[in-house]
């Protein structure tokens, strides 16, 4: 009876420090959507009102039409899914590679590419730049593309996932008579499916939700990402809240939906960078 | 069992089941090119661009010409008198001190909370890692809508009677406003993190310690923590390079204000080299925070690896 009650009593606590913290978690998210249905008058009034009685829901289209959202939206759609097909094909293959073949190097060669994953963009921005100047990549999609792509984190987790794999089924289709790209295509891929699924979700959201890279590379507004676009219009409007707020929100959505639809993949994606130490 | 040799052995993960790939010895080469075409990129779009940072810290950057004149250290030297380069390495500094030490410790005890096996917890999970799901650039938008003077963030301070601050206009409050803003983006994301570390504990260890006779502390400190400690490195390391290479906060809340009270090590990178073109000097800043980087991951894979 003791210990029913000691647990009771911890599960109790829990609640009580869970909701508290989702509670202040959750509101600065709650006070953006509030904001984002007022009059730029209201925004301050107190006592706070959380639902406005009288909500503007029109901030969001005259939000939306203010910049050229749909531009920068589909701009967006091509740079990260450009970025995940390419990427998950480029280190699918080398982490198949690194994984089921020995060559001379490839320690080395793991490890030179392991190593970059302490080399964030902040340190190399400025020869990265010049060289997407000099390819005249600037204000393209492959300067917004192509670059990205090298990145560490993709190939190690493919490589670890073949190593988890057994053999029996890639000797069985090389005893077959199928040549490795084939076997790669039609076993390898199958395989690695739920790791690719994963890669894919994180990649994607690493991407599309990037601002430093396109903020670089980007001087033309038709070029303009949906983050770009996010800054543009909070540095023109400044004070205009509501409609900051209401833009801030149309922004979260996509990356709300992508959480909500691939949930397992989102988290898992997090989980694995505690792998790659 | 073929002996291996001791340094070979330390590649794990390549352990037996790579050693044994039938695949291996006899066409080499189709290994290399399946890792040729992303290796191709990362030569282009990585190593040469670090050797590049390096060669051009040494130079003197015409951005008119586009031409660099080799000037040896002296870009080095120069930093090391430059006040405003000292002032964003002690403004790093605090800023990176301050978000990881409460960072660590504060995903770690709600990856606890959320680990407990208790209704509605994966509701909890949902809401509570909401904020990890906000674009990178909404974060310091919306916080300096918190941190207006008659924000969110002051209304919840004068509800408690106390005296509202001018977080983003104070050289004293603007860290610690980045900070609060870091707490709540990274939170639920090195939760997470921690939670996946927390699942792979296996249970029957606690059910051992529980037979013992261990209480629900002495499980924590016996088992947990040093099962943990990998997963903590990770937290840690990751932590570290995420905050010490902030830009993106810096640059839309404050512009590095007020009183370049903000201006952290990467946005004077970027200030010299994309505002002012001083591209050898800022490549030398840059060289600096990498090492930075660098020798922090170092110490801390020592650390955590010796009493292994």
């Amino acid at each position: 009876m003791g210990n029913r009650l000691r647990a009771n009593g911890v599960a109790l606590i829990t609640y009580v420090l869970l909701a508290i913290t989702a509670f202040i978690v959750l509101l600065p998210i709650f006070w953006m959507l509030s904001t984002s249905l007022k009059t730029p008058r209201e925004v301050f009034q107190l006592p706070i009102e959380w639902i406005p009685s009288d909500p503007v829901w029109s901030n969001y289209p005259e939000a939306y039409d203010r910049i050229d959202f749909t531009r920068y939206f589909l701009n967006s759609m091509i740079v990260a899914g450009g970025v995940t097909i390419l990427h998950v094909l480029l280190a699918t293959m080398a982490g198949y590679g690194l994984a089921k073949y020995r060559f001379g190097g490839r320690q080395v060669l793991l490890l030179a590419i392991i190593a970059t994953l302490v080399l964030p963009l902040e340190v190399i921005m400025i020869p990265l730049f010049l060289t997407v100047q000099d390819l005249g990549w600037l204000n393209t999609y492959q300067g917004l593309i192509v670059p990205v792509l090298a990145d560490a984190f993709g190939v190690f987790l493919m490589r670890q996932y073949f190593l988890s794999l057994p053999n029996a089924l890639i000797e069985a289709a090389r005893i077959d008579g199928a040549g490795h790209v084939r076997t790669f295509f039609t076993i390898g891929i199958p395989l690695a499916w739920p790791a690719i699924a994963t890669l894919a979700i994180f990649i994607f959201r690493e991407t599309w939700d990037d601002f430093l890279w396109p903020l670089l590379i980007v001087t033309s507004s038709e070029m303009r990402t949906v983050p770009l676009g996010v800054r543009s219009f909070e540095s023109a409007e400044l004070s205009n809240f509501p409609q900051i707020m209401a833009i801030s929100t149309i922004a979260t959505i996509p990356l709300l939906i992508l959480f909500f639809a691939f949930q397992r993949q989102f988290v898992r994606g997090i989980a694995m960078t505690g792998l790659r130490e | 069992m073929t002996a291996v040799p001791a340094g070979r052995r330390r590649f794990a993960g390549l352990g037996k089941r790579a050693r044994r790939s039938w695949l291996g010895p006899r066409q080499p080469y189709w290994g290399l090119l399946f890792v040729l075409p992303i290796l191709v990129l990362f030569i282009v779009f990585k190593f040469l661009p670090i050797l590049r940072a390096g060669y051009l810290s040494l130079t003197e950057y015409n951005p008119l010409e586009r031409v660099e004149t080799f000037v040896g250290f002296s870009n080095y030297t120069t930093l090391v008198g430059d006040a405003a380069f000292l002032n964003s390495l002690r403004v790093t500094m605090t800023y990176v001190v301050g978000t990881v030490t409460p960072l660590v410790v504060l995903s770690l005890g709600l990856a606890l909370l959320l680990n407990q096996k208790i209704r509605g917890r994966g509701l909890f999970r949902v809401l509570i890692f909401l904020p990890a799901v906000i674009p990178i650039i909404v974060v310091p938008i919306l916080w300096r809508f918190m941190y207006h003077p008659f924000g969110l963030v002051n209304t919840g301070i004068e509800l408690f009677g106390l005296e509202g601050v001018n977080w983003l206009q104070s050289k004293d409050a603007v860290i610690p406003g980045f900070i609060i803003a870091s707490e709540w983006r990274f939170v639920p994301l090195f939760m997470i993190i921690y939670l996946a570390g927390l699942q792979s504990i296996p249970e029957d260890l606690y059910d051992a310690a529980k037979v013992d006779g261990a209480s629900t502390v002495q499980r924590f400190i016996n088992v947990t923590i040093p099962l943990l400690k990998p997963t903590i490195l990770v937290v840690v390391v990751v932590a570290v390079t995420f905050t010490a290479k902030t830009l993106v906060l810096a640059l839309v809340m404050t512009n590095g204000g007020p009183d370049n009270a903000s201006r952290t090590l990467s946005l004077f990178i970027y200030e010299m080299g994309f505002r002012f073109f001083r591209l050898g000097y800022a490549s030398a800043a840059a060289m600096v925070l990498l090492v930075i980087i660098v020798v922090f991951t170092l110490i801390n894979l020592r650390v955590f690896r010796t009493d292994d």
